[in-house]
């Protein structure tokens, strides 16, 4: 263990340039991919953490992102975006699947006109990410999703309707829907 | 409800501080594993710090089935290599009686001992064309036709061999070049005429 984490730091400190652990990557070299990995580890985790019920939900979004990542690295054109961006967006997609897999998004959905929920910042700011995060999961899965990627991700109803191939109503309707659900949550607390 | 909501935005800022499980190296070996399979490498990038699968590894899962492949095969080849041998050894014979004026007709394929093809109506004993199959001429037997006491194995598929008992294959005894003289030598047929000596005529 020890000997392996002085190799990737090893390679880390002697490629301090990304672009040569891109283009390792691209040429199937694992070491350069495993410092790849180790490099991006820990973003691709918080963004996988936000669409999973617990860490094992995550570690398996974060492990099929990079397998496609290195799958698909040679088509990655740095002029059309960051790197990080690139990750995310995969990370995203392949969270958004695993949502999709074990739940479905109703369509058939009325949007209820109501007042919004009234909710104290000064509660959430006196809470910590963890808290926070147990009560997002919480909600159903298709309302989770749509709450990430609309009050974290900062996509609008159009860009979550076409992502997750559902109307723009459906997508109003579970942020609606979540927006109830951490009303009453967060009257306990 | 197209623009976030204030309280909204702290869920955002605090879930994108959300405390990084240590799952790393669990995870690349996922990673890891799951590359081997769809995009082989052949790691020549390696500078000996990290110790690799053994190469013997991957030598072994196609060594294996080989081996049992060529043992399964010498032990196929073995038996059928036996099977022959002890198939003549333990050939039943059987003759049996062929009545001399049957009606039956015999396979057009029969051959007498000369190879010239037999007359189906003549008492001959018959052959069957089995190329393992062995006849027994016993000096023994009286018998032209007989039953053989050798039948070991009733079950046996191969066909009893019938013996020509009236047609013995020709043999050739290289012992008997010369004939033999019969009497005592120095001695003939005039020696064993009686003479009388005094010819008297009782007339």
């Amino acid at each position: 263990m020890y000997k392996k984490t002085k190799t990737i730091s090893k390679v880390l400190t002697a490629e301090t340039n990304i672009q040569d652990l891109l283009e390792g990557s691209v040429a199937n070299k694992r070491k350069a991919q495993e410092a790849l990995f180790r490099h991006f580890y820990g973003f691709a985790m918080t963004v996988a953490l936000r669409y999973s019920r617990d860490e094992m939900d995550a570690a398996d979004i974060v492990s099929h992102a990079f397998v496609k990542i290195f799958k698909s690295l040679h088509t990655y054109d740095k002029t059309k975006g960051s790197l990080h961006a690139w990750i995310k967006k995969i990370t995203v997609n392949e969270g958004l699947d695993h949502i999709k897999s074990r739940s479905r998004f109703s369509e058939n959905v009325e949007l209820e006109t109501v007042p919004e929920p009234e909710i104290k910042n000064t509660v959430l700011e006196q809470m910590g990410a963890s808290e926070i995060m147990e009560l997002v999961k919480k909600l159903p899965p298709a309302t989770h999703a749509v709450f990430v990627l609309y009050a974290v991700e900062g996509f609008n109803h159009r860009e979550i309707a076409e992502r997750l191939s559902i109307s723009e109503g459906t997508s109003k309707w579970h942020l609606s829907e979540a927006r109830k659900t951490l009303q009453q949550l967060l009257q306990h607390y | 409800m197209d623009q976030p909501l204030k309280y909204e935005q702290v869920i955002g800022q605090k879930l994108a501080n959300l405390p990084i499980p240590d799952m790393e190296d669990m995870i690349w070996g996922r990673v890891k594993a799951q590359l081997d399979i769809d995009m082989p490498a052949d790691d020549s990038d390696d500078d000996g710090d990290v110790p690799d699968v053994p190469p013997a590894g991957p030598r072994i899962k196609w060594r294996l089935p080989v081996l049992i492949l060529a043992f399964v095969g010498a032990l196929f080849f073995l038996k059928n290599k036996k099977n022959p041998v002890e198939n003549t050894k333990q050939q039943p014979v059987i003759t049996t009686p062929v009545p001399a004026n049957s009606g039956q007709s015999a396979p057009p394929n029969l051959l007498n001992d000369t190879g010239k093809k037999k007359d189906p109506n003549s008492p001959a004993s018959i052959i069957p064309p089995a190329a393992n199959s062995q006849v027994i001429d016993s000096a023994i037997q009286q018998d032209t036709n007989f039953i053989s006491p050798l039948i070991t194995d009733t079950t046996a598929n191969n066909p009893p061999a019938i013996i020509n008992r009236e047609n013995p294959p020709a043999t050739t005894d290289t012992t008997q070049l010369k004939k033999k003289q019969r009497g005592v030598r120095d001695i003939n047929d005039d020696d064993y005429k009686l003479v009388p000596k005094n010819k008297k005529d009782s007339l």
